[in-house]
């Protein structure tokens, strides 16, 4: 692999006067001398935080704990996977909260029972009524508010994403994070990378993102949106430093990965192989299922043209019939899948 | 041709090209001649034999790749392209006024409370803002990947341009098709594309709009791509890797010769079986009394020969479909 980034630029740090290398577009520098951290500008930056991290043999740990987890018959998983890239890298994070308060306006269908008469002829060719059951739709006005008070985290990152990257945000927790300083981490080497987008940039995203979010939940329920309105406020946004690590290994030959959170050393999404035994196997779960669905289907038929239907009948055969056409789905499903993708 | 107005190298420029990169000094320039000063690049990482290493034993885990594609599939061709992209930050606020959907309800249902038998839809005048702060990445050659513009930017440390790292690669630097002008012009243009959606999901009919937009920061950065052709068999497979991170962007890829033939077997197996028991249940061309010696009962295998005939038949054909398909694998980020 190449040799780190080296950058053009240097900036002053405004607490210790120590020279920093900059990468071009960084906003938010973090002095790798004192750990001041201060905008492009030199204006200080509130509390900068970080959160800290493990070695690369406790990611390790946590790393096989996560495949032992997910091994299912395939016993050799954690024994013959070899781990072919595990380095640790420090990535900005913007975070808040968020407290969003919505007003939604729309309709959504239901089905409303009604009671109808027809006229039918029986097999004595007498005709008589008889009452049944039909379904119309009704529509329900909806006017309803949405409020929330949630962690926003941004990468603070122009254009980045990387594997795990949602899940791993996820895990960020301000109760976990210290004051920033580098001497606790250097030892790790890791990567570090400054912040491309700023603090105003970020709470103005930020914005955009809750509103958004709010009005998919409000339109998730509904036929219909009208109207939506938000009204957002951010306090408490933060700038921390968070651990990540990509692992990549190697399992019978093949690549496989899994993003680790660098502070617990857990993975937060990962890959798993999936071996000839266990597709196998699978398949075989499959055929049954095609069986079982079959032997259902047996059950079931009769009771429809039956003029009384045999309630147990029908139940074993609705069951045997639902059970089979599920084992049937996932045991074909494993067959032609690639990996399997675990959360952590 | 070109010259460059730095070095006074002279080198080659293809029809459209507007933001030229010196292949002698790096310089980034239009054709003018006028310096382009926010030029990035993001490192390589992965050298073309890590490249190649991580492409072969990505690859060999896709659905019926043969298991000696690591050891025999042969690079015939190898080159690292640097594509340009021009990343902007815009500002948007938009104020609009139009007509919305609304309804009133009549005639609730006496059982269902809450639900009505007739919603009658009017139009009411309306009017708000969005503002919104969008990052717009737009390609800066027409002729790329669709797979290569849509791949994120790589989360490693931007640099200012470096022609002397892309040539220790051999990476051809491609130039822009755009100038710094036209990509913000664009970018513009896509801001203005996102307000008006985000408006249409409030309203349905737009009378009249004003939209502040502001085009900020404006950079051009180059990043580096691995574009591979390897052999196996007599055919050639291509591949793109990000040469950043390592990341398949996109690769075809060969299936075995085992794969194809018993997922067309088996396939073709389960969908004969499944035809077979569909014409059963349903008495397609009398093959129950063909089958009377079997002692089958008027009722016996319709049911269950629809059931288990329709997933056998569906599953033939995704068999048959997976063995003779060819296929791409795309490393999801």
């Amino acid at each position: 692999m190449g040799s780190e980034a080296e950058s053009a630029d240097m900036f002053k740090c405004p607490v210790c006067n120590g020279n920093v290398k900059t990468g071009p577009d960084d906003v938010v520098i973090t002095c790798t001398y004192c750990g001041g951290t201060s905008t492009i500008e030199g204006k200080a930056i509130g509390d900068h935080l970080m959160e800290a991290a493990v070695g690369a043999d406790e990611r390790i740990q946590g790393f096989q704990e996560f495949l032992d987890k997910n091994k299912g018959m395939n016993k050799s998983l954690v024994k013959n996977a070899k781990i072919v890239e595990n380095r640790l890298i420090y990535v900005p994070v913007w975070t808040a909260k968020v407290k969003a308060d919505s007003y939604y306006k729309g309709y959504k269908t239901v089905q409303v029972p009604v009671q109808k008469t027809r006229t039918v002829r029986d097999s004595d060719g007498k005709t008589r009524t008889e009452t049944y059951t039909d379904y119309e739709t009704g529509y329900v006005p909806v006017q309803s508010e949405l409020h929330t008070d949630t962690d926003e985290r941004l990468l603070a990152r122009k254009g980045a994403r990387f594997y795990g990257l949602g899940e791993y945000l996820d895990t960020i927790k301000l109760e976990k994070t210290v004051p920033y300083n580098f001497e606790k981490i250097k030892d790790l080497d890791p990567i570090m990378l400054n912040a491309e987008i700023g603090q105003e940039e970020y709470e103005k995203a930020i914005h955009g993102r809750v509103a958004d979010n709010h009005r998919a939940q409000a339109a998730s329920g509904l036929t219909e949106l009208f109207d939506c309105r938000t009204t957002s406020s951010v306090r408490g946004t933060t700038y921390l430093q968070a651990p990540f690590s990509l692992i990549r290994y190697k399992f019978q030959g093949d690549l496989y990965k899994a993003a680790i959170d660098g502070n617990s050393g857990r993975v937060v999404l990962g890959e798993i192989p999936i071996t000839k035994g266990q597709r196998i196997m699978w398949t075989l779960l499959g055929l049954i299922g095609i069986i079982l669905s079959g032997v259902g289907g047996e059950f079931l038929y009769p009771q429809f043209i039956a003029p009384e239907m045999d309630m147990t009948f029908f139940g074993v055969g609705l069951l045997l019939t639902i059970v089979g056409i599920v084992m049937t789905i996932l045991g074909f499903r494993v067959l032609i899948m690639t990996q399997r993708v675990k959360k952590g | 041709m070109a010259r460059c107005n730095f070095c006074d190298a002279d080198f080659n420029t293809g029809p459209g090209d507007v933001l030229l990169v010196c292949p002698y000094c790096g310089t980034a320039q239009t054709t003018d001649g006028v310096k382009f000063k926010d030029h990035y690049m993001i490192r390589v990482h992965f050298d073309q034999g890590e490249a190649q290493t991580t492409l072969l034993d990505w690859v060999s885990k896709q659905l019926g790749a043969p298991e000696d594609l690591p050891a025999t599939a042969n690079f015939v061709q190898y080159e690292q392209i640097w594509y340009p992209f021009w990343i902007s930050r815009v500002d948007a606020h938009t104020e609009y006024q139009g007509m919305g959907r609304d309804a009133t309800f009549h005639d609730e249902w006496p059982q269902r409370r809450g639900a009505y038998k007739r919603i009658n839809f009017f139009w009411k005048p309306e009017s708000g803002q969005f503002t919104r702060r969008h990052e717009i990445n737009i390609a800066g050659v027409k002729e790329i990947d669709e797979d290569i513009r849509n791949f994120p930017i790589p989360t490693r440390a931007k640099e200012f341009f470096s022609h002397a790292h892309a040539e220790e690669f051999d990476g051809k630097v491609l130039h822009s098709n755009m100038t710094e002008e036209q990509a913000k012009a664009q970018a513009r243009q896509i801001a203005i594309d996102r307000q008006t959606k985000l408006v249409l999901q409030e309203i349905s009919k737009i009378e009249s709009r004003k939209d502040d937009i502001n085009v900020g920061e404006t950079f051009l950065i180059h990043v580096p791509v691995w574009e591979l052709t390897y052999r196996y068999g007599n055919k050639k497979y291509k591949a793109s890797v990000s040469a950043p991170t390592g990341y398949v962007i996109e690769s075809q890829y060969p299936r075995s010769m085992s794969f194809r033939a018993g997922g067309i077997g088996v396939g073709l197996i389960m969908l004969l079986l499944g035809i077979v028991l569909f014409m059963i249940a349903f008495d397609v061309l009398g093959l129950r009394a063909m089958l009377s010696g079997l002692g089958l009962g008027p009722d016996s295998l319709v049911g269950g020969g629809a059931i288990s005939g329709g997933l056998l038949s569906i599953l033939g054909l995704i068999l048959l479909y997976k063995a003779a398909s060819r296929k791409e694998a795309k490393e999801s980020v």
